[in-house]
Order: structure tokens, then sequence, then C-alpha cells
């Protein structure tokens, strides 16, 4: 009598324990915002201090899945956009150049923006907590179209998802553009995770923010 | 898995070769993360239990195993370094810790009374991270080698229940360059049991 008293106890307390506990809590994430990311990567060899000038073009690239694939993400943040990288590109001293057609007006680094209109899925090699965080998503470089990615599947390795709407800029230098390769490397860049993959009413602030941010998060940037 | 085998053989011993009586608690845990584990979580864990059998070896001491489920969890919203640059977001960090122990107890007093006591556990620690960051999540799972001190008292309640109120340090050493401790206190409905 008195064990079956004690098993019944003991399974209530014991159901109500885990029901009570979750393996993996979310923490009270609940807005959109909570799931923004801002990752800045740079090259750790390279002078920016010795940059002056900047070029950028008007126009934000779209990147498809393929040539046949329809861009269904929204032109109406672009200017914004623009105008937030060539704002805080001022902020940190460097000077638009918007007349490339001359001798004298080379840019020392160009800046091109691009919208991933389609979800990219890679992976990342991670050691673990010891050794810190070891690489995020690798983006240096820019081919023809989409960035390459850095290191592959070694033990540790894990996945990544950029998605769809994802915002990334980088700054490159003109002279570096390997022809055998056909790639470019970068010196900097951001991404913003999935800021333009669906449409809310704080997407305009948001863009705002983050590319703030991005620049914020990145000292070493600028002549200041 | 040589951590798992002794544990596994210090409990059919201790539950084998002797026969006083013993009794079974059902425990909830508060836990406060210390050393590295506060450089992660450094937030309080309301979310933890464990279930202990002892097993009397003579009036004073006791052997038994004790399971044991702690969960420790908190968000910030932080600028990280990462390998060639900064990452910026909502950080949602876990840690899931099974103390899976052997353990032993003294206990001063006699039976029917309230009885502190002190003992240790030994055995293994498996521990789970987790870090969600946006829609990206890395996780890694280590079983560890740990030590846990611990002191506490008994105070019988009548019909062969007792309440138990004890304190203990968790250590799990280091595996795979990831170390933990945190001290939990437990406050434990037990009866005496065959």
């Amino acid at each position: 009598m008195r064990l079956k008293w004690i098993l019944k106890v003991f399974f209530i307390l014991g159901t109500l324990s885990i029901l009570l506990i979750s393996c993996y809590p979310d923490g009270g994430l609940d807005s959109i915002e909570d799931y923004d990311v801002i990752i800045t990567r740079y090259n750790k060899d390279y002078d920016f201090g010795a940059v002056k000038t900047y070029a950028m073009p008007d126009t934000i690239l779209h990147v498809l899945a393929d040539t046949t694939a329809e861009d269904e993400i929204t032109r109406e943040f672009d200017e914004l956009i623009l105008a937030k990288i060539a704002e805080n590109m001022q902020n940190i001293g460097y000077r638009r150049i918007t007349d490339t057609s001359q001798q004298d007006s080379i840019p020392d680094v160009v800046m091109l923006a691009a919208v991933f209109a389609t979800r990219y899925q890679g992976w990342s090699y991670w050691p673990g907590w010891g050794g810190g965080w070891g690489s995020w998503p690798g983006w240096g470089w820019w081919g023809p179209g989409y960035p390459g990615y850095g290191p592959g599947y070694p033990g540790g390795a894990v996945s990544y998802t950029f998605s769809t709407g994802t915002v990334v800029a980088f700054m490159f230098e003109p002279d570096d553009f390997d022809p055998d390769l056909a790639l470019l490397p970068s010196e900097w860049g951001f991404g913003i995770n999935g800021l333009l993959g669906g449409s809310s009413s704080t997407t305009a602030g948001r863009i705002s923010q983050s590319i703030d941010q991005a620049y914020l998060q990145s000292p070493y940037l600028g002549t200041r | 898995m040589r951590i798992v085998t002794i544990f596994v053989l210090m409990f059919v011993l201790s539950a084998s070769v002797f026969s006083q009586a013993g009794l079974v608690n059902f425990n909830y845990q508060i836990s406060y993360p210390t050393g590295e584990t506060s450089n992660y979580i450094d937030k309080v864990s309301f979310r933890g239990v464990g279930l202990e059998w002892r097993k009397g070896i003579d009036k004073n001491i006791q052997a038994g195993i004790s399971l044991n489920w702690n969960v420790f969890n908190q968000v910030v919203n932080e600028t990280a370094e990462i390998e060639d640059g900064h990452v910026t977001g909502t950080q949602n960090r876990t840690i899931n810790s099974f103390p899976l122990l052997a353990t032993g107890h003294y206990y001063f007093g006699k039976r029917k009374e309230t009885r502190p006591y002190f003992g240790l556990g030994l055995g293994a620690y498996l521990i789970k991270e987790r870090l969600g960051i946006g829609v990206y999540t890395i996780e890694e799972s280590n079983w560890h080698f740990g030590v846990a001190p611990e002191v506490g008292v008994q105070i019988p309640m009548g019909y062969d229940a007792m309440l138990m109120i004890f304190a203990r340090y968790n250590h799990a050493f280091e595996a795979n360059g990831s170390e933990h401790s945190y001290l939990g206190l437990h406050i434990a409905i037990a009866t005496e049991v065959f």
C-alpha cells in the first residue's frame, strides 16, 4: 500500500517536472527583429586607413538561383540600402566618386551591394567552444554572379542557410581581380540575414539599424 | 564510455553488498552557474530535477546513485567575435546538463531524527550546449568526468517521509575544450525504502 502511494507521488512529480522543463527554451524570442543577424568579415592584412575614395553602382544586384528564376524580392528598399551605405561610408571618412571616367578619378575601392533572391545552403567549419567561434559562413570572394564560400566539410562542420532576402555588401580593390579564377577578393563585407524575406512595417527601420550596426562593429574601417 | 562503466560497477557493488535500509528522493534544483559556465550563461537556473537512491552501508554511511537534469538558458544581444569578423544578433544560449553520479554520504545523528550529512558524488556528466543566433543554431555535446561534493540535512516528516535540503557543487572537468561548474540547491521529498 505504502509503495503504491510512493510510486504515485513520484510519478506525479516526475511527470510535472518533465512538462515544466523544456530542453531548449525559446528564451522569449518572439519578434522578427530577434532573428536579425548582422555578420561582418574582413581581411586583417588590409590597410583600411589608406582608403580615401570609393565608387558604388546605383543598382543592387539581385542574386537568383539561375537565369530562369523569377525575382520575387522587392526593390522598394534598394534606394534606402544604397543611401545607408553611402551615409556610413561618408561617416568613416571615405569620399564617394561618382564619375569614374576620368583617369585621375579611379577609386581606391568599390562597394557592391546585393540581395539574395534565393535560399543558399552550405557548410562551415566550427571547431568547438574551446577554440572560440571558429569560422562563420565564409564570404570573401565575389565571382561572376555568386560569392564564393569558405572552408568545406571537415569534422565539426555545421550547416548554415542564407535566407531569401539576405542583404550583403562587399568592398573590393578593383585591381585585385583574378582573371584565371574569375574571382575578386573582398576586403570587407557585411551580411544581414533574411532582412527582405518578408514585408513588415519595421523593415525600413531594421535596414537602417542593421547597416549602421555593420559599420559600428567594424571599427578598423575608415580614417576616423 | 569508461566513465559510464565505472559508474555502473560502483552502483552494482553498492546495491548488492550492503543490506541496510535505504531511501529514494525526488528533488527540485535551483542552480547557480560558476566558473566557465557563468561566462556563457550567468543567469540562475530554476529548471532542475533529480532522482536518487541511497542505500545504507551501516548506521551512518550510505552509497547510491543520483540522476539529474539541469537546464540553463539565457538570451543576450551582443556582438561576438568570429574568425576574421564579428556577428551581432540575439543569442539564445542553452546548456542541458545530465549528471549521472555514484554517491557516498556520511550521516550524523540517529535514524528518525533530523540528520545533517555530507557526501561526494563521482561520475559522468553529459553536457549539451546550444547557441541559437538568428536562424542559425550551433550545438555541441560532450561527456565529462565530474565530482560533486555535497552538504545537507534530512528532516523526518512522519509516515516514513522526509524533507531533504542540500547544496551540491557540480564540477565537470574539461572535455573537448569545454569545462562546466555550478552550485545547486536541492529540495527533496524522500521516503525510506528497502
